[in-house]
């Protein structure tokens, strides 16, 4: 069926948004030099000057992902990566004296962030947050590090928690994703150039959101992240991650490993604002994102929260997931995705039932228009002693033009009788009734997209710790202008 | 791949039957669909679609392809005739004239045992008969096409309405070795006919087998199919059956499929919307204990505009039973104002229990509507009680729950002899359920 006249334009102009935030830095980076083999896996270790056992973990990982085959279950399609032809570690230079306080930081980088609409120093600030900004792949710039280490929370770069808190690191890391884990965690476990840790100890309610801002930058380099999040019995911790790339024409690889590990009592709230560069309206470039994201929790009414708000990547390859294992846990994921242009995302959550009376809550928007392809493939689980297990699923699609898809494929696996599983799941186009209302109230067809795709992801967006919600719901209304109308 | 499997056994025994098997037309069908099942052999749970089905009891079991039958007067198979319908009746995978009763039909109707169809009827059957089902990446069709003996061969021609339902009934006798059947099933309904068919299967208490069914079917314009399936194999059958179904215009296909048999069985059933208007609505269910699994599979491919689907199955498990759903909606690019809906919920009644659902949605189009729900969990306690509170015993109440939960499946058929010829095959697994 062809689209109402009056939203045509609006749908046209979906193929033709260009990506904002398309720009490049000059900043000279230091490269390993192209490839992977075990001499790059010890470079970058070297580089980081880590400990000997970090090494090994990294060459074990490295062997065992040398036995992998790529995966090609997910609903995506993208060319044949060639894991030669790519840098696996690129750092900007004077990285051995790196930057105190942001006065130091190089200006040209703040320029950077002042371009994405995200002023470090500013926001700082005014939105209380301390900002860990990742460029490239070494930590730049950390602020409200001492009223953090007043609460006795840890909050560095992993590459600097290897050296400052090395035992917890040992014992936490690849705890939750397992070297062996799958072919990217993986690859990720062998080149991980760097990351965040936090560790909130007993007892303390993390003071701030903590936040860090991903950016990849260097041309032909693929990111590797590592997130490791621990928070000790009884504590809470909101962290924020959000990401923008810049406009390139070769595709990159994207990685990232994130571990949550909560404790008897402790809560994780982990939301996520993804926008990096989708490809050209012909598909072509873009990140190629596939991240492996999993929360354990360890101890009895222990919480874990997903939030994530998905609008970049050419291909998305991301689930979530939650092990619920203490007594009483909850885990949480609430979703929004939206594919655009060529845009592929593959994404939804596990939620895996241990213990008894754990629960479980998903809440799936998936938006595709232009000729995006959007799949929600999602995992409840309750093992055969998950007594009083609990899961309510909810996935809904809206399809925006005649020539994107949207898929559900969730798997419901259910060996306990005491446990009760819900999945709901709808798809609809934006109806035109609510489309002509807007307009007949003065809005233009913009616009009222625009509103209408903002209240169908309300749910989600309201998971949002506020400083990311205004962010998050602009971000939304610069994809969707424009791109999805 | 691992060969530890009786592939070889099976096409080894294919060269042996390969003579035997009627209809000499359809010769070069059955050597192409052997070397597809040769090339292919058994799905694993490698595959997606057979991820939570595994057929190695299957696999690793000798079976036979074919034993000798010795007349019946059919007395033990009555209980599960039902009445006022025309019959055919296949014993150990070959017709029985004795036990099977047409009666008058109306000009141009074909109701035949396939056996008899293929002899005489290669003009009716060809262009039909193993083309709608693709053997392509589906080796137990491949299979099935291979071995095509007997099975039911109904052809309408335009405009007729059947009035009495057509039974085929389905019983193996055989208890000395383990049989592999492969019934096969053939019904075109031309346009603007319609008719109702009762495939239903069992077996005498101690034979073990494999029935690997297969049931094609094709509706003209406006026509209408009515589909009544009822499992009641053996405790130590085996039983894997497809149902494809190709839809033009404005026609209907109404399913309801109910197992309550098999030690492992799996219901696939595949619907092509091929004209706008098409409708189908397939209901079904399990009902399991012990160590039974089921599988039910469905897939909806909506290819044209205006097309409507609706999918209820309900499966109740005790023991140590295990059931899978595996629900899919294909909306295609052209596909716009489909409306699909689709109902998947299971009653787990003992802690051993599991339940597998993945009611799978790909949309290509964007004017359509489509949800689907699934559930799993145990009777509901405050209706329990309720129960108990006016008095009725808990094991009573139980019972009235799970009546009424299957029951949602039931209802889909009029009243009368499809409802209690389903429904028997509940009452017997209650009753069974009591006894224990």
């Amino acid at each position: 069926m062809t689209p109402p006249a009056e939203t045509a334009p609006v749908i046209e102009e979906a193929a033709k948004s260009e990506y904002k935030y398309g720009f490049v830095t000059e900043i000279d980076s230091e490269f390993a030099p192209k490839g992977l083999n075990e001499d790059i896996v010890r470079f970058i270790s070297a580089k980081k000057e880590e400990p000997e056992w970090l090494l090994e973990w990294r060459l074990t990982a490295y062997r065992h992902w040398l036995t992998m085959k790529e995966p090609k279950w997910a609903f995506v399609d993208y060319p044949e990566i060639d894991f030669q032809d790519a840098y696996y570690y690129a750092a900007p230079k004077r990285d051995e004296d790196k930057p105190q306080s942001l006065d130091e930081v190089d200006p040209k980088l703040l320029e950077t962030y002042e371009k994405l609409g995200i002023p470090l120093a500013e926001q700082a600030v005014l939105a209380g947050v301390a900002v860990d900004a990742v460029f490239d792949s070494v930590s730049v710039a950390t602020t409200f590090k001492e009223k953090l280490t007043e609460a006795g929370v840890v909050f560095c770069p992993i590459s600097e928690a290897v050296q400052t808190h090395p035992e917890l690191v040992q014992k936490y890391l690849g705890t939750v994703v397992p070297y062996t884990d799958n072919f990217y965690a993986t690859l990720n476990s062998a080149v991980f150039s760097d990351g965040t840790f936090v560790y909130v100890p007993k007892g303390v309610r993390c003071p701030m959101e903590l936040s860090t801002y991903f950016r990849i930058n260097a041309a032909n380099t693929g990111q590797f992240e590592r997130t490791l999040i621990v928070a000790d019995e009884g504590s809470y911790v909101s962290y924020l991650e959000g990401c923008t790339a810049p406009m390139r024409d070769e595709n990159q690889l994207h990685a990232a490993v994130v571990e949550l590990i909560a404790m008897e009592g402790a809560e994780i709230k982990y939301s996520t604002v993804q926008n990096w560069y989708p490809g050209d309206e012909d598909g072509k470039g873009g990140i190629y994102n596939f991240v492996t994201k999993r929360g354990i929790c360890k101890g009895a009414n222990s919480k874990i929260s997903w939030t994530q708000v998905e609008t970049g990547s050419a291909v998305t390859w991301k689930y979530p997931s939650c092990v619920l294992e203490g007594e009483n846990s909850v885990g949480e994921f609430y979703s929004v995705a939206i594919t655009n242009n060529r845009q592929q995302a593959d994404t939804g959550t596990k939620m895996v039932h241990v213990g008894k009376n754990t629960k479980s809550t998903i809440i799936s928007k998936g938006i595709s228009a232009g000729k995006g392809q959007n799949t929600y493939r999602g995992l409840v689980k309750a093992l055969a002693g998950a007594e009083g297990a609990r899961n309510f699923t909810q996935c809904d699609s809206l399809l925006i033009g005649d020539e994107c898809g949207a898929h559900t494929v969730p798997y419901i696996e259910v060996g306990n009788p005491l446990s009760q599983v819900e999945h709901e799941a709808t798809t609809s186009k934006i109806s035109e009734d609510q489309l002509f209302y807007c307009q007949q109230r003065g809005l233009d067809p913009e616009e009222a997209v625009s509103l209408i795709v903002n209240g169908f992801c309300k749910e989600v967006l309201k998971e949002l710790p506020m400083e990311f919600a205004v962010e998050a719901q602009k971000l939304l209304g610069v994809t969707l202008e424009g791109s999805v109308g | 791949m691992a060969k530890s499997d009786n592939t070889a056994e099976i096409l080894k025994s294919f060269e042996q039957a390969r003579e035997s098997l009627p209809g000499i037309w359809l010769a070069e069908t059955r050597t192409d669909a052997i070397s597809r099942f040769g090339e292919a052999g058994f799905p694993t749970p490698r595959d997606e679609s057979w991820k939570y089905t595994n057929l190695r009891p299957i696999t690793r079991s000798m079976f036979y392809p074919f034993a000798a039958v010795t007349p019946s007067n059919g007395a033990e198979w009555s209980h599960l005739f039902v009445s006022g319908a025309d019959r055919i009746v296949i014993r150990n995978g070959a017709y029985d004239a004795n036990l099977s009763s047409v009666g008058d039909l109306p000009n141009g109707v074909v109701l035949r045992p396939l056996s008899v169809a293929l002899e005489t009827g290669q003009v009716q059957l060809e262009g039909a008969l193993a083309r709608i089902a693709a053997v392509d990446d589906a080796p137990l069709v491949a299979l099935n096409t291979a071995f095509i003996r007997d099975g039911l061969a109904l052809i309408l021609p335009k405009g007729v309405k059947l009035d009495r339902p057509v039974q085929v009934l389905h019983v193996v006798e055989c208890s000395e070795v383990q049989l592999a059947l492969h019934p096969r099933s053939l019904i075109v309904a031309g346009d603007n006919s319609s008719a109702t068919v009762i495939e239903t299967f069992a077996g005498t208490d101690d034979a073990a087998y494999w029935t690997n069914a297969v049931t094609e079917t094709r509706l003209g314009k406006n026509a209408s199919i009515r589909l009544v399936k009822r499992q009641s194999e053996t405790i130590g059958a085996y039983h894997t059956a497809l149902c494809q179904v190709s839809l033009d215009r404005d026609a209907r296909f109404f399913s309801v499929a109910l197992a309550a048999g098999a030690a492992l069985s799996r219901n696939e059933t595949k619907v092509s919307f091929n004209g706008a208007g098409a409708d189908c609505t397939l209901a079904g269910g399990a009902l399991l204990r012990r160590r039974q699994h089921a599988d039910n599979t469905t897939e909806a491919d909506h290819r044209v505009a205006y097309t409507t689907s609706n999918q209820v199955f309900r499966n109740v498990l005790d023991d140590q039973s295990r059931s899978v759903f595996q629900g899919g909606v294909i909306v295609q690019q052209d596909a716009q104002k489909t409306d699909s809906s689709q109902s998947n919920r299971n009653l787990l009644l003992s802690p051993g229990a599991h339940a597998d659902a993945k009611p799978e949605l790909r949309i290509f189009a964007d004017d359509v509507k489509c949800a689907h729900g699934a559930t799993v969990g145990d009777l509901d306690r405050e209706a329990l009680f309720y129960l108990q509170s006016r008095g009725i015993p808990v094991g009573r109440a139980k019972a009235l729950l799970i009546e009424a939960f299957i029951g949602e499946v039931l209802e889909k058929l009029p009243e009368g002899v499809l409802r209690d010829h389903v429904g028997d095959a509940v009452s017997g697994w209650m009753d069974a359920g009591e006894g224990a």
